[in-house]
């Protein structure tokens, strides 16, 4: 079994999410089930295949470097949980 | 009034026969009255009023002549519309009011269209039943103890039960097809890149594709129509010509998948499917069955590719921007209190199950695993549309289950997109048209597939299905 407790611990952590022990024990057994219906993965024969991540080859997007309409800086401020007249504010980072 | 089509409702608005006034009270009403929890938030009726002032006077002085103009629509709640709230059906975005509107929707609006309100869904998308929505399940119209499909469900349920006269959804893995089936209306997946994903709220953007339901195929391929085009701020939109519909069937060759009307397939699902196929035939087209090799491996490809991508994209919930934050003394602490109050269980079991699949030791084995599963499903596809114009199969293995029935079995919820997501994975156009009610009384929805860019072929046979039958 490749998710155990650690594991669970683990992606919780990058992923920036807290799990209290019930929940992480929900998680661990619901994954589990989840990737191992996903062996059959496995079985394919993949050799000399390609990954492919868009369906169709996509060609880069390039535009001029100029300004092409912009928001209002208090428009975008307005859904701001916390913030100053020109900022968002966030818990303190750098002890003074 | 709630009775007509979108576009019999447009005819009406410009032969004067009804006011544009007229169809907003109309569309407000029944959506303020819904029975099926369709509804997240309701736009204000004051300012839709005004609105529909200026465009009865357009209409009258010649300067809107879109087939939809004056026609009220639903939007799905994880499409941007400009100062109306859009919560993707999440407690992390209960409060979040967009500062744009979707370029599908600034379309829509151009064309004269109205918005009434914003649909329920399952929070961001990620579920099959509409019931993971933070704002309660959406009820199935035919059968209240049942659920309308996911997630684009409160689409799908306004309009079945004539809450809304059309609606625009999204679709990553069935999203739009699904509950278009289990609700017994018509809803269409374009092909990917098609119409501008600008404004809608990322789920998995490799697969991400707004579309319409509709009650028939003559209103989706109307919105879609409008909808449809290059759009800059999209860069995966494409501007490659479309080829032509067709009015004409005899002579097309269509496939059906035999794994698609196998075990595990409810008996009246294929029943009802291949009474479909049969109209076709009888119209002068060749119905063949061919093998879908890929069918025992797409929903593990899907999954895995759909989650590694919503583990990178619902990274920007982070409680600094917009939406929910939870109080915390410290930064990396209310990045994590904020994410796991503000999301649901399925999402972060998404979010988790994403991350696992990117994370290193394991990329190799899961992600780029399921990358070259879709290289070959594309391939396999690619075959087929050498020698069929279309792939009929049913919408999903059974009518809609009970409410409750898929949250205790989350593997069982995934196998319920088993026909569906291989459509996302390859970027290919799907319409679901209904066809047929099982025993329970429960809508029967059949797929028909084509290749890409084929969108007008697919939304023809689904129109010329629906113009013989009469279900």
């Amino acid at each position: 079994m490749v998710i155990d407790e650690k594991m669970v611990e683990y992606v919780a952590k990058l992923s920036r999410i807290q799990l209290d022990s019930e929940q992480a024990a929900a998680m661990q057994s619901e994954l589990g089930k989840i990737l191992e219906y996903m062996e059959v993965l496995k079985t394919v024969d993949t050799e000399s295949v390609e990954p492919m991540a868009y369906a169709f080859s996509l060609t880069n997007v390039v535009r001029h470097d100029v300004v092409s309409g912009h928001f209002d800086r208090d428009l975008l401020l307005e859904n701001a949980p916390e913030r100053t007249d020109e900022a968002f504010v966030v818990p303190k980072v750098v002890e003074a | 009034m709630m009775e007509l089509t979108a576009l019999e409702l447009g005819e009406k608005i410009k032969s004067g026969e009804i006011g544009v006034s007229e169809a907003v009270q109309a569309a407000f009403d029944a959506a303020e009255s819904s029975k099926t929890n369709s509804f997240i938030t309701i736009n204000d009726r004051e300012k839709c009023m005004a609105q529909a002032q200026e465009i009865q006077e357009k209409i009258r002085s010649g300067k809107l002549s879109s087939a939809i103009a004056g026609v009220p629509i639903a939007i799905k709640d994880n499409i941007c519309t400009d100062g109306l709230r859009t919560t993707c059906a999440s407690k992390i975005l209960d409060n979040f009011i967009p500062p744009y509107s979707a370029t599908a929707v600034e379309k829509l609006e151009q064309a004269g269209a109205i918005v009434v309100g914003k649909c329920n869904m399952d929070e961001f998308g990620m579920g099959s039943t509409s019931e993971t929505s933070y704002y309660g399940a959406v009820k199935n119209p035919w059968d209240e103890g049942r659920v309308s499909g996911g997630s684009s469900g409160g689409c799908a349920a306004a309009v079945a039960a004539k809450e809304a006269f059309c609606a625009l959804g999204s679709d990553t893995g069935g999203s739009i097809r699904q509950p278009a089936s289990y609700c017994g209306v018509t809803g269409f997946k374009p092909t990917y890149g098609t119409v501008s994903r600008y404004g809608l709220l990322a789920y998995a953007s490799s697969l991400d594709q707004i579309g319409p339901i509709g009650r028939d195929a003559a209103d989706c391929a109307a919105i879609y129509k409008i909808i449809a085009g290059r759009d800059l701020k999209d860069g995966t939109s494409l501007d490659l010509p479309e080829r032509d519909g067709v009015n004409d069937i005899r002579g097309k060759k269509i496939a059906l998948p035999s794994e698609c009307f196998g075990d595990g397939v409810d008996d009246e699902v294929k029943k009802h499917v291949l009474g479909l196929t049969d109209v076709f035939s009888a119209m002068g087209a060749t119905v063949e069955f061919i093998s879908l090799p890929f069918n025992d491996y797409v929903i593990p490809a899907y999954y895995i590719i759909a989650t590694a991508e919503a583990s990178s994209n619902l990274s920007r919930y982070d409680g600094v921007k917009y939406g929910y934050r939870a109080k915390a003394s410290d930064l990396t602490e209310m990045y994590s209190a904020t994410r796991s109050e503000g999301f649901g269980t399925e999402v972060i079991k998404r979010i988790l199950l994403g991350t696992f699949v990117l994370s290193s030791g394991f990329y190799d084995a899961y992600y780029k695993k399921a990358l070259q599963a879709k290289a070959l499903i594309i391939k396999h596809y690619n075959e087929i549309f050498c020698k069929y114009d279309a792939i009929i199969c049913p919408v999903a293995p059974t009518t809609a289950p009970l409410l409750g029935e898929s949250m205790t079995d989350t593997l069982k919820m995934y196998l319920s997109d088993i026909f569906t997501v291989s459509i996302n994975l390859a970027g290919l156009p799907a319409i679901s048209v209904p066809c047929g009610f099982d025993s329970k009384g429960m809508p029967v929805g059949a797929q028909i597939i084509g290749n890409r860019m084929t969108d007008n072929l697919v939304l023809d046979l689904g129109r010329i299905y629906q113009e013989r039958s009469d279900i």
